[in-house]
């Protein structure tokens, strides 16, 4: 079965495409990496997902069913969205950040903290953030906070726009570790990146999107040794998987 | 049970109509008060009932309050009536003439007070003993006086101008403002002015009026101005006053307000009991007290306040999302905010009458822009990337709403009724001239009296009220919004 189907998407700004004739079947109970330049239409294909971007031209599926505009704020809840640069509500504090759409759910209390200091330990934060304002915390810490909350009702498709862009180098890798335990290989994944590295260390599948067109698609690694153009091949300087 | 409150809503109809008081208006000014007060308490004397709507901002006020039953009485000048509300060519009718055209409207005119406040030319009684004159015509001969006239008068064709050409009076006046010129004319910096007939101050200021000989002023006769349906009895009360009060008489009166710093319920009191309409020297009715009129303006205030709130802020929430529909709405309320609040007020009374209820609707209408205003610009404004995020976790419209919107906007839109208060609370001053009551009764008042203690009696506690409107504001942020969301914000 496949996650989420692309069928022959266009979308435009002002006349230039900005995704043009995308067509993709991605993997259930996977990771899939979007890898591609700056502009090149990654958000913008995460968020055709989500329905905050509607297509121009052609069809999205969610486990091969089309998705439904009209009860498009149940639809989300099923899916986390870490959206690019955390964006978390100012006015709410750590803990009611990530557990706001566990509360308004109606978990029972008990639930949501157990969820909820679980997440902190997984993903290192330190208790003592939980009272305090977004404002107050550092880019990286912000970043996992987002991914908190975009996992805390547990959804099975989770949309991730650079979620580990502002985390240094030591505390990226060990955020992956807890990732990849996190997810328990059971959840379908789409993972915006530009960075080759972290798509080889968490994706199963990988597709290279160029000026709105996927340009290469396929196993990590079978890309890698067999780019189809320099451009592709270009992406993989300096990374090792 | 039901049969029983019936009866009772019956008779209490019933006496209260049996009890109907009689409403006396006045305008805002001295003399006007004076009548006004007079008149009622003859009325009381003779057994009435009588409601004080005194104060009232300007002739048109008066005229619609009395045409809409809102006032069954108060004082006009024929000359007045004739130019400003019959547009009466002719600008010294008779009274017969003037109740012939206002039978129609229901209204009628009584007979004169005795006494015609017009314009005047005066001069220092001294200086017009030495010179030998007392009518204007003698001062063709006296080209050596110096003459300084209000601006007004300077100016209106029933004024200087046509005085000058009537009398072939070749003089050259400078103009002054109309309160430094009796000043000017007690330190013998200038000799003749203009002023009203019954001014309490050509008393104060020891100022003889020279004589309109060829007659050239219009007349002003004050008349009671009544509703016809007036009951015979009230009718025959006023009429005992009919020619009582002449010119000097009038002058003396206003001073005794003016000048002595009596009341003008103390003022009435004395009169009526030299005329012999009553020995008893109590007066009965006295002035609401500060706390009453701070309990009035604050109450006019809140109602509008909580009624923009709850039209604003809802209306705010519904057109924010659509960029054209929160212009048109803007702009809207922000016509309404260029109406001057007098104007408005004015408006008000041929729909709501006087009182209360036309204060009210007017202070909420200018309570309605602020926020409206804010509301929309504190939703518009919220980073477009956090409205994205509350959108594609899921929340519906109404949460977004709920828990990210509408928090994030919390200060601006507290700032947005903040200033809709503070700008209802000086409005609610002039509240007084549609007979609301509040904290611009006594300023009115002390405006007419020119008396700065009465002023301050209402403008100290309207600018504590500010004040404290803007505390209570400060702590209500300080309970519902968090420090780091406040952007520092100064209030315009
Ligand atoms: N709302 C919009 N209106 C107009 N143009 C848009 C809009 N959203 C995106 N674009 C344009 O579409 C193109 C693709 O944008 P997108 O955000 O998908 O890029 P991206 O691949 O995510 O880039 P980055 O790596 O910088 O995040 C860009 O050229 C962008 O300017
Ligand atoms: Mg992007």
């Amino acid at each position: 079965m496949s996650a989420i189907t692309f069928e022959n998407i266009f979308k435009s700004y002002r006349q230039t495409f900005v995704l043009n004739d995308v067509s993709l079947i991605l993997p259930a109970g996977q990771t899939t990496a979007i890898v591609g330049e700056s502009g090149s239409g990654k958000s913008t294909l995460l968020q055709l997902v989500n329905g905050l971007v509607r297509p121009d031209r052609g069809i999205i599926r969610i486990e091969e069913k089309e998705l439904n505009y009209q009860y498009i704020s149940s639809v989300r809840k099923k899916m986390g969205y870490v959206v690019q640069g955390a964006g978390l509500f100012p006015h709410l504090t750590i803990r009611e950040n990530i557990t706001l759409l566990a509360r308004l759910s109606g978990w029972h209390q008990h639930a949501i903290d157990e969820r909820y200091d679980g997440f902190l330990e997984a993903f290192g934060l330190n208790k003592d953030l939980s009272e305090r304002y977004p404002h107050s915390l550092s880019g990286g810490q912000q970043q996992r906070v987002g991914l908190c909350r975009a996992m805390i009702l547990d959804p099975k498709l989770l949309l991730l726009d650079e979620p580990f862009s502002a985390l240094d180098p030591i505390t990226r890798e060990a955020i992956y570790e807890k990732f990849l335990q996190v997810i328990n290989r059971e959840k379908s994944i789409l993972l915006v990146t530009h960075d080759m590295n972290e798509a080889l260390k968490l994706a199963s599948y990988l597709v290279i999107l160029r000026n709105g067109k996927v340009i290469q698609e396929g196993d990590p690694y079978n890309v890698a040794n067999h780019p189809v153009n320099q451009y592709v091949e270009r992406f993989f300087v300096g990374a090792h998987g | 049970m039901v049969k029983y409150i019936f009866l009772a809503f019956l008779c209490y109809l019933h006496v209260s109509s049996s009890l109907a008081a009689i409403t006396i208006g006045t305008k805002n000014f001295n003399e006007s008060y004076l009548l006004g007060e007079i008149m009622a308490q003859l009325l009381e004397v003779e057994g009435f009932e009588v409601e004080r709507r005194f104060g009232l901002g300007g002739t048109l006020v008066c005229y619609e309050a009395l045409l809409s039953g809102e006032i069954d009485i108060y004082v006009e000048y024929t000359g007045t009536l004739a130019q400003v509300i019959l547009k009466h060519g002719n600008s010294t009718p008779e009274i017969s003439d003037l109740n012939r055209i206002l039978a129609a409207k229901g209204l009628r005119v009584l007979e004169s007070f005795g006494f015609n406040n017009t314009y005047a030319i005066a001069i220092k009684e001294a200086l017009a003993t030495e010179l030998k004159i007392d009518r204007i015509a003698q001062l063709r001969s006296q080209p050596d006086l110096r003459m300084a006239f209000s601006l007004e008068f300077l100016n209106r064709e029933d004024g200087w101008p046509g005085l000058m050409r009537k009398y072939n009076l070749s003089a050259n006046p400078r103009g002054i403002e109309h309160g430094l010129a009796y000043q000017a004319i007690h330190e013998g910096k200038i000799d003749i002015t203009d002023a009203y007939s019954t001014d309490g101050d050509l008393e104060r200021y020891r100022l003889t009026v020279l004589s309109d000989d060829q007659g050239y002023f219009p007349q002003y006769l004050a008349v009671p101005f009544v509703r016809s349906g007036l009951p015979k009895l009230a009718l025959k009360a006023l009429s005992q006053l009919e020619g009582l009060i002449d010119d000097e008489r009038m002058r003396a009166l206003n001073g005794q307000t003016i000048i002595h710093g009596n009341t003008f319920s103390e003022v009435a009191r004395t009169f009526l009991i030299e005329q012999g309409f009553t020995q008893s020297p109590s007066s009965i009715n006295s002035m609401p007290s500060i706390l009453d009129n701070t309990i009035t303006h604050l109450k006019l205030t809140l109602i509008a306040l909580v009624l923009g709130v709850l039209l604003g802020l809802p209306l705010g929430i519904i057109v924010f999302r659509s960029n054209m529909a929160a212009r048109v709405m803007v702009y809207c309320a922000g016509l309404l905010q260029t109406i001057p609040s007098i104007a408005l007020l004015a408006l008000m009374i041929p729909l709501f009458g006087i009182g209360e209820v036309p204060a009210i609707i007017a202070l909420f209408l200018y309570s309605i822009l602020p926020i409206l205003r804010n509301t929309i610009t504190a939703l518009v404004t919220i980073d477009p990337l956090l409205k994205r995020v509350a959108e594609a976790i899921g929340l519906t419209s109404a949460q977004q709403l709920r828990y990210v919107l509408l928090p994030m906007a919390l200060p601006t839109i507290l700032a947005g009724i903040k200033t809709a208060a503070i700008i209802s609370i000086g409005t609610a001053t002039l509240a007084a001239f549609i007979g609301a009551g509040g904290l611009g009764e006594p300023i009115v008042t002390g405006l007419a009296l020119n008396d700065t203690d009465l002023i301050l009696q209402g403008a100290i506690p309207a600018a504590g009220l500010a004040i404290c409107v803007e505390l209570f504001f400060e702590l209500l942020e300080r309970l519902l919004v968090k420090p780091h969301m406040l952007q520092n914000e100064f209030p315009s």
